[in-house]
């Protein structure tokens, strides 16, 4: 019945989604776990502030992965981000652009920032949504010039990144420098990581992304899911130390249960 | 409120099909797999017909821009250039395509020349730019300001020496071991801190696919706080 060497990974899956459960639950209950803070997610209304005070766009992306794909759950952090920022935009008044790669992606960036204007009272913009977001190009390159362009022309006062990035990540994130952008990015990708951590002012790192949406809603079944992620982490962390000692002892009885 | 504007509704077939691919994924059930690459061609169908949205997308805001052209800014023939390439290489796509008998328009020889010789090239100078990007983000984050920014700049340079030829000429006699430790930095150091963000940004991707799963992380959806 089971699929042949998939039955330890639906085992794991169980635990940590048992684990998420518990702690949503918990946190229900009024037992909120303590999230650290987030330097880089603290740093997204002071951003878009700033962007106010310059009279300056915000200028907010999702990556360049999609819906569709590993890189997914990349593409819904960046989302929720695209929503926060577009609620702050619509607060302050401040001018925001989403550029985006993928054609599918468009009409969600565009539900989320109408919905957030509207939250906001701010209907007439609301109206304009659509030109928020600005489809650029479904070729890599052909985006990422375009968005450099973009950033050059428009100058932004912030400049949020989050979502699957690849080799754009840094040419992007220097131009964002070069045009005196306060940058924020994340993306799970951990080759683009070290670029990110180079050229930005605030860098949220693989799974900090994920966080995002729990950590800037404060809500408590959803803070409370994030501290569930950690029963994950341990089981990962003695499954590492029980895997050396037993191979090193020539005992190779997880491994085997891990391709089981 | 209709029904099929209400935020239940996506969540709801958000949930169901996650459910059927995880099922397909661990399970060998026959009708699951078949329902499950059904779902997957939707899908694709429904992607490719995004295309003609942003196809509109881009006519529509670089037409505005044409609109709003103003006297002594000549940046808007870069937008009647873009829409005139744009709509020819549709075109050139559908004749193609046409020509050829096939569904793929590299087949002929026209696409196949513009694509080669614009698109390949342009996206190869997009990509080795990266190096000047990389030389100048390395000039300003390898500097020893701080305990961690030296040991970066010290195991960077030793990375790009281990990596470059210089490395084993300026090392002459002691470059196999110097080789060695470059290879240790990146093999153990580095692939460690990146094996831990890995695993952490894995099980972070389950716990929003949970949160996603049961309708508490509506973000996505541009649902509130």
């Amino acid at each position: 019945m089971l699929e042949t060497g998939r039955v330890a990974q639906l085992f794991f899956l169980i635990v940590i989604c048992a684990a998420v459960v518990y702690f949503v639950e918990t946190a229900r209950r009024g037992k909120l776990p303590k999230l650290r803070k987030v330097p880089g997610l603290d740093a997204v209304e002071e951003a878009v502030g700033r962007a106010t005070e310059m009279a300056k766009p915000v200028i907010i992306s999702t990556g360049i992965g999609g819906l569709t794909d590993v890189t997914a759950p990349q593409t819904v952090a960046g989302l929720s981000m695209v929503g926060y920022v577009a609620r702050l935009c619509a607060r302050y008044g401040a001018e925001l652009i989403a550029p985006a790669r993928m054609p599918y992606v468009i009409p969600v960036e565009t539900e989320i920032i109408q919905t957030a204007f509207n939250e906001e009272g701010k209907t007439e913009e609301a109206a304009r949504a659509a030109d928020m977001v600005h489809y650029l190009s479904d070729s890599q390159f052909g985006y990422t010039i375009a968005y450099l362009g973009l950033l050059q022309r428009r100058k932004p006062a912030a400049h949020i990144m989050i979502g699957g990035y690849w080799a754009e990540s840094l040419q992007l994130a220097e131009v964002g420098f070069n045009v005196k952008a306060i940058q924020i990015a994340g993306t799970a990708n951990t080759h683009q990581i070290p670029f990110f951590v180079a050229a930005c002012d605030y860098s949220l790192i693989g799974e900090e992304i994920y966080a995002a949406g729990a950590y800037l809603s404060k809500d408590p079944v959803q803070v409370g899911s994030v501290a569930g992620q950690d029963v994950g982490k341990a089981i990962a962390l003695v499954l590492i130390v029980v895997g050396i000692l037993l191979t090193a002892v020539g005992i190779p009885v997880l491994t085997n249960l891990l391709r089981s | 409120m209709s029904f099929y504007k209400r935020k239940e509704l996506p969540i709801v077939i958000t949930t169901l099909t996650a459910l059927l691919m995880i099922f397909a994924t661990y399970f060998k059930v026959p009708e699951a797999k078949s329902a499950s690459t059904t779902v997957q061609t939707w899908m694709l169908v429904m992607v490719n017909f995004a295309v003609v949205v942003g196809f509109l997308m881009v006519i529509r805001m670089h037409k505005k821009r044409i609109d709003k052209r103003q006297p002594g800014d000549r940046s808007w023939l870069f937008s009647v250039w873009l829409i005139i390439v744009l709509i020819a290489y549709v075109l050139l796509g559908i004749y193609g395509v046409e020509s050829t008998r096939t569904s793929a328009p590299t087949n002929d020889w026209s696409f196949n020349w513009v694509y080669t010789n614009a698109v390949v090239a342009l996206d190869s100078a997009m990509y080795s730019l990266l190096a000047f990007f990389i030389a100048s983000a390395s000039f300003r984050a390898f500097k020893a300001r701080t305990k961690e920014a030296a040991v970066l700049l010290v195991s960077g340079a030793i990375t790009m020496l281990y990596n470059a030829p210089a490395g084993s000429s300026i090392f002459g006699p002691l470059a196999p071991s110097f080789n060695d430790f470059g290879e240790w930095i990146l093999n153990v150091p580095n692939m460690a801190g990146f094996r831990g963000i890995l695993i952490g940004a894995a099980v972070g991707a389950i716990s929003l696919g949970i949160r996603v799963l049961t309708g508490r992380e509506r973000g996505y959806l541009g649902a509130g706080e």
